[in-house]
């Protein structure tokens, strides 16, 4: 969230994933396709203050005028920004919170030589990067009930569709894009699924963790699926 | 979540026969949200409409609303798995009843009269009601995926080496999961269900 105050088209490098600043201009290319417009300069400001909001003090309690202190704004020019208010800022930083944090796990699999160990690298890094964001760390423990929201019915179809969507490309490498998406979406319940309620025994953001997942259910699956079966 | 019905021999919660007060109080809560949303339900409607008096809702409640909503959601996502549990009990095979178990629920959940009534800030209060229950949930129903695994082994349909433990647990979140927020795919359709559960459900776990 702090690191993302640059506006959308520039975002942070995940070095502490091992994951490198995007090594060359094609990584420009996944830029979200699901965000209908740029934010303009006074967007972003308003919509980082509300991440950094959240991230020192939770969502319930972060109201208009405290995004408007941190934007350096008026409250008159957030409510002209925003007509919605506050929850429409929740969901539009949400969705680019989401966005932020997908990209920065797609560039992490760059590098992957094959199906599984893209398939391994988006779960583990993925579900790492999930239980560090700054939002998600403090409202895990602050606002359970709250993060809970994000990941529930509706709300959490948008975010497999948009994972799915920001993340498919990358294993298009490696199998069709029908199937990248289903294993996309399939990754993303998993690692939502894990960190909503976690199994002390099977932590998935260890690597050999994740690793033993795909292979013990995913490979399977993926073999069962005739047109694709030398993917894997 | 879907519609109350029956005597409590379905409900699967031991209670069969005559409701006991809580669960009387809790029946007529889920009246009430049937028929004016969660936000719109008050103690004194719930009395009325399970024939005690507001005092008495307090001495089973002594938490009050919040308690009661509480607890009223978890029984009934409780008696939601059950039923379906009962519903696909007699299906032979654990393909046919994962299939036949995803559309059901997933049918029930889009159409029951509790959440057409949710408008969003509505559901997010049933999603805080809910949250405290959720890995319970999640235990039991795990539980219950062991004992079915374990039927499948005995019929030799289950693959060698796989632990009972890890693949009902798996079984179990991908099961939440998938029927609360279906992106990607329609559990109403048999086909495209059936796909899904071969692929993501049991192609690590069944012969």
């Amino acid at each position: 969230m702090t690191g993302i105050s640059g506006g959308n088209s520039e975002h942070h490098a995940r070095t502490e994933h091992g994951c490198s600043e995007p090594a060359h201009a094609e990584s420009a290319s996944v830029e979200p396709t699901c965000t209908r417009r740029a934010y303009s300069e006074a967007e972003s400001r308003v919509l980082d203050a509300v991440a950094a909001c959240a991230a020192r003090w939770g969502i319930d309690k972060t109201t208009v005028d405290d995004v408007a202190r941190e934007a350096g704004v008026s409250r008159a020019t957030v409510y002209r920004l925003f007509p919605g208010g506050k929850s429409t800022m929740v969901d539009m930083t949400t969705d680019r919170e989401v966005t932020a944090l997908l990209l920065g796990l797609s560039r992490c699999t760059e590098e992957a030589v094959d199906l599984v160990d893209a398939l391994v690298t988006l779960l583990a890094t993925g579900s790492s990067m999930l239980a560090e964001q700054p939002a998600v760390t403090y409202m895990r423990i602050h606002e359970p009930t709250t993060l809970k929201r994000f990941f529930s019915f509706g709300h959490f179809d948008r975010i497999l569709e948009l994972s799915a969507r920001v993340l498919s490309p990358r294993l298009e490498r490696f199998v069709e894009p029908a199937t990248a998406q289903d294993l996309v979406r399939w990754l993303t319940r998993l690692a939502v699924s894990y960190f909503l309620i976690p199994d002390p025994s099977r932590d998935l953001t260890d690597p050999a963790v994740a690793r033993s997942l795909v292979e013990s259910h995913i490979l399977p699956g993926l073999r069962r699926v005739p047109a694709e079966a030398g993917a894997a | 979540m879907p519609e109350v019905e029956g005597d409590g021999a379905d409900s699967g919660d031991g209670a069969v026969g005559e409701p006991t007060a809580r669960e009387s109080i809790m029946r007529g809560a889920l009246r009430c949200v049937e028929r004016s949303g969660v936000s719109g339900f008050s103690l004194e409607e719930v009395a009325r409409e399970a024939g005690l008096s507001r005092t008495s809702i307090y001495r089973h409640f002594p938490g009050g609303r919040q308690q009661l909503v509480t607890e009223t959601a978890t029984w009934e996502v409780g008696r939601f798995w059950a039923r379906l549990a009962g519903a696909v009990a007699d299906i032979e095979s654990l393909e046919d009843r994962l299939v036949t178990g995803l559309g059901l629920g997933s049918r029930q959940i889009r159409e029951s009269r509790i959440m057409a009534n949710l408008m969003d800030p509505e559901l997010d209060e049933l999603i805080d009601a809910l949250e405290p229950a959720q890995p319970l949930v999640q235990a039991v129903m795990s539980d219950y995926m062991v004992e079915v695994l374990r039927a499948e082994r005995a019929a030799g349909r289950l693959l060698a080496g796989v632990d009972l433990h890890e693949a009902a647990d798996y079984l179990t979140r991908m099961i939440v999961s998938v029927m609360t927020s279906p992106a990607g795919v329609d559990l109403t359709d048999e086909a495209a269900a059936r796909d899904l559960v071969r692929r993501e459900f049991i192609a690590g776990i069944l012969a």
